[in-house]
């Protein structure tokens, strides 16, 4: 029914296990074959806030639907791209200007490509100034930043990054001359919009959104208001509870999910979004297929069996982009998947041939084989050995061995030290849309309590809980540490 | 396919006003934000290859934003056979047009309803008592042949009832007659109408989307009330949420329908650009025929933006339907390269008046001289008959030269041959043919020399490519010398004076023109057989061919005749050809 109502203006309250894609990718259909749009021309758009989440839900959608159903306009995008179709609309028409006048930009997803960081406090920030779109210099806390010479001289040849355009539209938005070009650019090229997702929206996303729905498209949001995890990215998923309200959008809840296999994991799943108090079962980590916590630190902290796939999470040093090159070695070698920043670790040492992971695997091999020596001097000999790797196939440099350094390799020795096939280790953010057999959480002694007295979905902390707690099929056990 | 690379580039521009634009171009202009008639909107390269014998083409370049699917080429072959692609068991054709119609009457492409129908009737004749006792009695022996492990049932009932079903059972026909009773198979109707009925149901398979667009279909969704999800206050919410659920997973059905169709589809339901190209669309037609089709075609182009139509022809009659910016000269140039002209886009001296005339004046027997690679261009029907009867005399018992003069473009302007004809086939560069040679008369005083056209320069045309040769001072003094008997023969025939001696002056006394006092000469009058020429011509012309069957070449070819003859026929291509391949590739141009 939620993929088939003609409803204008829905939203799909989508719990764990209840086929949140499926729904999406049947709706998606049902929209772009209606009976009624045969004669609009105009683009049925799905956006989601990742690459990984489009393409997922392409395939989803291509293998209910077929491959026509996203010819031409139709489409699966990501929010990024509509934004820079917006803000590409708006330089056309002459509402805003860039500096050199360009009107078709080049958007990156990082500066990190073109140049090493620095340890810099120089940085810079968008505004706009009667529709001039204009870049000017802020100091910050000192941190590792690509230089603002390089990121000037791209801005000027029309070169930005995906933030730049948002912080663009984000400044201008308030101009009713814009928000009425982008309602009636809505209007002109879109018949219905799906936001898988809603509530990683931040602000910017909720206002765009929110423009499509008063521009008249059918507008239908997908998400769970429980499993909302990107505020430290900026999502706002009060700002979409204010808009469902605001906009009086109708709700249907998908009830039946597919996952629970297990009576106890069903009655933990429903206790959780019933706000009741709830204790785990505590256990050895031995019988479970993946560990969760909040933090990668929990993780590393919580044994040695755990592998977790991130040391934490990336700040662009090249010596943690070295140290993740030798974990993603570690656990496509043992899980069959990679490392979680390997991405960025790789732009962040200016490496864009995705094979290079096959080139040095020998020379990365023979590292570990350093490391797994676990002598007094293994974890340094180790890292100089990494070192002349990345000399190999990047030109950034590694610092001398220092603690603050070559501890990632210390950390990753103890797991290989370790006798028994090491368990896979996530973060919520990581675990989130994944589901196993049994799963097993490392908590903190608040996060404990938190259960004890029933979570609610306004506090982020309990979300992210919630997350952890509804990845089992058939249990979820309290990880000893 | 010849050796190297080769590829096709496609180039598809917006209308250079919004009226006349396709929805495709519409949508297309309406999602980039802005605009921009006569814009190039979109190009591509393809590049073709060999493929077991045929060729192959595959995308070189990306089409920006997935839009390949929005273009769509329906080609027609010279080797087509209508009967069969009209009359095969199974043709999608039928199945297409079923869906367009369905699509022009704003009812998508599902054909539901009329398999349904299809199925309806199917269904009453299993019902007939016959095969139910058929049934019955195969069931008894499976039975007894089954049951042991486990039973099954036989039933004599419909096909499945699918689209290619309906192709199956429905046939085109035509008939001479108007009435469904006269309708016969196509496999014996004429052929010239089974061409035009293929190309007939070829546009009709094209969804017309301007009528889709305004077309309702209301039969086909009782509840238009997109949008509105209120649900009426007497029932209970129960019963609601029952109706609206029913209500959703109906519509889930129908997009399900509505894709396959779809996908099913040659043409998709997008905005798109259909190019048909027709090879010979001539193809047994009655010039007629010829003419209303090619100018049914433009009509039709014109009303529908998003078609497009491209015809190749040999047929005089379809290249006079057209206006001239409408064709295209595919021909090898002198050094064998293909090269591919289009009238519209000519760089030719005096454009605009050589564009005139030739609207006026391409008519069907001069534009043959569009497909000719040696020509000749003469005042009149009667030079025409004259020359080559020179032409074959000239020949003398070479075969080829026979040949050549067999097959020689001689076309008769029926005028003085003016610059528009020259200008239009041979500008320097812009050659739309290998040779031209011009015949025409100087008129000019028996005692002056003939001089050349002004507008005959170096400069505007190649002396290679053309020559003008004039008849001094008009066609009959200047065969004169040599030929005495004839002209003495024919003068008798047909009772004319003939003057003494007969000479060149006497012919041309005896036939020219009057002519007005100028400043330097008086005025003379007509000569007394002056209104007999176009008699003297073909009564002359009748004669020479009578001996040349006989076998009585006893006539004079005059020089300027043979130079002419020498000019076109000349296989030399260059005095210093820098390609040793020249020689031979200006020889495959001829073929």
């Amino acid at each position: 029914m939620a993929s088939g109502t003609p409803e204008k203006r829905l939203f799909i309250d989508a719990g764990p296990g209840t086929g949140k894609t499926t729904v999406a990718a049947q709706r998606f259909g049902a929209l772009r074959f209606s009976a009624e749009a045969r004669n609009d021309h105009r683009s049925v758009t799905a956006v989601s806030f990742t690459k990984a989440a489009t393409s997922n839900l392409r395939r989803r959608l291509t293998r209910i639907w077929g491959p026509v159903a996203l010819g031409w306009p139709h489409r699966v995008v990501t929010l990024d791209t509509i934004m820079y179709d917006l803000l590409h609309d708006l330089l056309d028409a002459g509402l805003l200007r860039w500096p050199t006048g360009h009107t078709e930009l080049t958007v990156v997803d990082s500066w990190n490509a073109f140049s090493q960081s620095a340890w810099t406090d120089a940085s810079y920030e968008v505004f706009v100034e009667s529709g001039e779109i204009r870049f000017r210099r802020i100091t910050l806390n000192s941190t590792s930043r690509v230089p603002i010479r390089v990121i000037k001289e791209k801005l000027m040849s029309g070169i930005c990054t995906h933030q730049d355009v948002r912080d663009a539209l984000e400044a201008s938005l308030n101009d009713s001359s814009i928000a009425d070009r982008i309602r009636a650019r809505w209007v002109k090229t879109t018949r219905a919009l799906i936001v898988d997702e809603v509530f990683d929206a931040n602000e910017l996303d909720a206002k765009v959104i929110e423009l499509a729905i008063e521009a008249g498209l059918s507008v239908t949001l997908v998400g769970d208001p429980w499993q909302a995890l990107y505020v430290f990215r900026g999502a706002r998923p009060e700002a979409i509870r204010d808009l469902l309200l605001r906009t009086g959008t109708r709700t249907l809840v998908l009830n039946d999910s597919f996952r629970w296999r297990d009576p106890a994991q069903r009655q933990l799943a429903s206790d959780l979004r019933a706000g009741r108090a709830v204790s785990l079962v505590p256990s050895d980590h031995h019988a479970v297929d993946v560990v969760l916590a909040v933090t990668w630190k929990q993780l590393w902290a919580a044994g040695e069996r755990i592998l977790p796939l991130a040391f934490q999470s990336f700040k662009g040093g090249s010596e943690e982009a070295a140290a993740t090159l030798l974990l993603n070695h570690v656990t496509s070698t043992v899980f069959g998947r990679q490392a979680t920043y390997l991405t960025e670790a790789l732009l962040a040492l200016g490496i864009d041939d995705p094979d290079i992971t096959d080139q040095v695997y020998s020379k990365l091999q023979d590292v570990l084989d350093l490391l797994a020596r676990n002598d007094k001097m293994a974890v340094t000999n180790a890292y100089s050995a990494l070192a002349e790797v990345i000399k190999s196939v990047s030109s950034r440099q590694l610092r001398p061995a220092h603690h603050a350094h070559t501890r990632r390799l210390a950390d990753l020795a103890s797991r290989l030290a370790h006798a028994d096939k090491p368990i896979l280790g996530l973060t919520t953010h990581q675990a989130k849309g994944g589901e196993w057999d049994v799963v097993g959480v490392v908590l903190s002694r608040s996060e404990r309590d938190r259960l004890l007295i029933g979570l609610d979905n306004a506090e982020e902390t309990d979300r992210k809980l919630y997350v952890a707690c509804t990845r089992a099929r058939y249990r979820t056990l309290l990880i000893n540490t | 396919m010849g050796e190297g690379e080769r590829s096709v580039e496609v180039e598809w521009t917006y209308a250079d006003s919004d009226s006349v634009e396709s929805p495709l171009g519409a949508s297309m202009q309406a999602r980039s934000g802005r605009p921009t008639p006569g814009a190039t909107a979109i190009g591509w390269t393809r590049g073709l290859s060999r493929d077991l014998g045929r060729v192959a083409s595959r995308l070189l370049t990306p089409v920006e934003g997935d839009q390949a699917d929005a273009f769509r080429l329906v080609y027609l072959p010279a080797w087509r056979n209508p009967v069969d692609e009209l009359a095969r068991r199974e043709a999608r054709i039928l199945v297409e047009l079923l869906r367009a119609q369905r699509q022009n009457s704003g009812g998508g492409r599902d054909l539901t309803g009329l398999r349904a129908r299809a199925s309806a009737l199917l269904e009453q004749l299993t019902g007939d008592g016959l095969i139910r006792a058929v049934e019955e009695r195969i069931s008894t022996h499976l039975q007894a042949l089954s049951a042991g492990v486990s039973r099954n049932w036989p039933y004599v009932r419909n096909q499945v009832i699918d689209d290619t079903y309906l192709a199956r059972v429905l046939e085109l026909m035509l008939a001479v007659l108007e009435g469904r009773e006269h309708a016969r198979p196509l496999e014996v109707s004429g052929l010239g109408y089974v061409n035009l009925l293929h190309i007939a149901v070829i546009l009709a398979a094209i969804p017309d989307q301007l009528i889709a667009a305004t077309a309702d279909d209301p039969a086909e969704h009782p509840d238009n009330a997109e949008g509105e999800c209120g649900t009426p206050s007497a029932e209970s919410p129960v019963e609601s949420d029952l109706a609206e659920a029913a209500d959703a997973e109906v519509r889930l059905r129908q997009a399900q329908a509505e894709r396959e169709s779809e996908e099913d589809s040659f043409f998709p339901s997008r905005p798109l650009h259909v190019t048909v190209l027709i090879e010979e669309p001539e193809a047994h037609l009655h010039p007629q025929l010829q003419h209303s089709l090619a100018r049914y075609l433009q009509r039709i182009v014109r009303r529908r933006p998003e078609l497009q139509i491209i015809l190749s022809s040999h047929a005089t009659d379809i290249i006079t339907s057209c206006s001239p910016e409408q064709i295209i000269v595919l021909r090898r140039d002198r050094d064998g390269r293909r090269v591919c002209r289009g009238i519209a886009e000519l760089d030719i001296p005096d454009r605009a008046e050589v564009m005139r005339k030739t609207r006026l004046h391409l008519d069907a027997s001069r534009s043959a001289a569009l497909f000719a690679e040696r020509l000749l261009l003469v005042e009149g029907v009667t030079d025409a008959a004259l020359v080559r009867e020179f032409g074959w005399v000239w020949a003398g018992s070479d075969e080829d030269k026979r040949s050549f003069v067999d097959a020689l473009s001689i076309v008769p302007m029926g005028t003085k041959v003016g610059s528009w004809a020259v200008r239009l086939l041979a500008t320097r560069g812009q050659e739309l043919c290998d040779r031209l040679a011009v015949l025409r008369d100087s008129d000019k005083e028996l005692e002056d020399r003939p001089t050349q056209p002004k507008w005959l320069t170096d400069a505007a045309h190649d002396p290679r490519v053309v020559r003008v040769v004039h008849s001094h001072p008009t066609l009959e003094p200047s065969i004169t010398s040599g030929n005495e008997i004839h002209i003495k023969a024919v003068l008798d025939i047909l009772r004319i004076e003939v003057p003494e001696p007969l000479d060149v002056r006497a012919v041309h006394e005896l036939f020219r023109s009057p002519r007005k006092a100028t400043a330097t000469r008086a005025s003379s009058p007509a000569g007394p057989a002056a209104s007999r020429k176009g008699e003297f011509a073909l009564e002359l012309a009748a004669r020479l061919a009578e001996r040349r069957d006989s076998g009585a070449a006893d006539l004079a070819v005059p020089d300027h005749l043979r130079e002419i003859f020498d000019f076109l026929y000349s296989t030399d291509v260059d005095e210093t050809p820098d390609d040793p391949s020249e020689a031979s590739a200006a020889n495959d141009a001829q073929e």
